[in-house]
């Protein structure tokens, strides 16, 4: 299932994929992955994207 | 992406990790028995390369798979992308210097020889060097980058392609 809060999340700190990628310390294709909800990241990496992006786990990766 | 057709069973992921860390040990375990192998075959029956084929086998074509596979995935791309962003020198330019180096380093070592072998004097040895390593340099260092950077060009432009098909 697609990951649309983690694209709004971004979106509204105004980053590309490329620079939440850089800012996280993985590759552009893995948020990109993310968000089409392909690729289920460990805890760390959600910790790690939350941090960057100011929001709780609960706000990026909770049930919708 | 299951290459294999195993049937996906539920599974503990720690497990799964773990797992796939040992089987990467065993992988690098299996390298090094080869490697040992073909020095004691090597020492024992000589430098002849029929006695070493079924190692050379177990080396490259695992070796291969994995290549094919990592670039199949799209995770070549990736992997070159992590690199280029946290080293100086990106990877396709360390793939030419290490190409042009292995052809500067035969190339030193022909002239040298040709130099110690063939040479009867001072002036004939620095002659038969400078001739010796220009063409050696001229043959070799096109050769090995093009090897290396070829199939470096190549596997990143599949990878790419490949994972632009997955954003689809």
């Amino acid at each position: 299932m697609k990951n649309i809060k983690l694209k709004v999340a971004r979106v509204e700190k105004d980053l590309s994929q490329e620079e939440l990628a850089k800012l996280v310390g993985v590759a552009r294709q893995t948020i990109g992955l993310i968000e089409l909800g392909k690729y289920n990241p460990s805890l760390s990496l959600c910790i790690s994207i939350c941090k960057v992006l100011s929001k709780t786990l609960d706000d990026i990766f909770g049930e919708e | 992406m299951n290459l294999f057709w195993e049937r996906t069973k539920s599974a503990d992921e720690r497990i799964t990790n773990s797992q796939n860390i040992i089987y990467k040990e065993s992988y690098n375990v299996a390298m090094l028995i080869c490697s040992i192998s073909i020095v004691t075959k090597f020492y024992i029956y000589g430098y002849d390369i029929k006695f070493i084929v079924s190692e050379l086998f177990v080396i490259l074509i695992p070796s291969l798979f994995f290549a094919v596979r990592t670039v199949w995935l799209g995770l070549y791309s990736d992997e070159v992308e992590i690199h280029d962003r946290t080293s100086k020198v990106p990877m396709s330019v360390k793939g030419i210097v290490t190409g042009a180096g292995f052809g500067v380093a035969i190339a030193l070592f022909f002239g040298i020889r040709s130099a110690i072998l063939y040479a009867s004097n001072n002036s004939q040895r620095v002659w038969y060097f400078i001739l010796v390593f220009c063409v050696s340099l001229m043959m070799y260092c096109p050769f090995l980058i093009s090897i290396i950077a070829i199939p470096h060009f190549a596997a990143s432009k599949v990878s790419k392609m490949v994972n632009s098909k997955n954003e689809e």
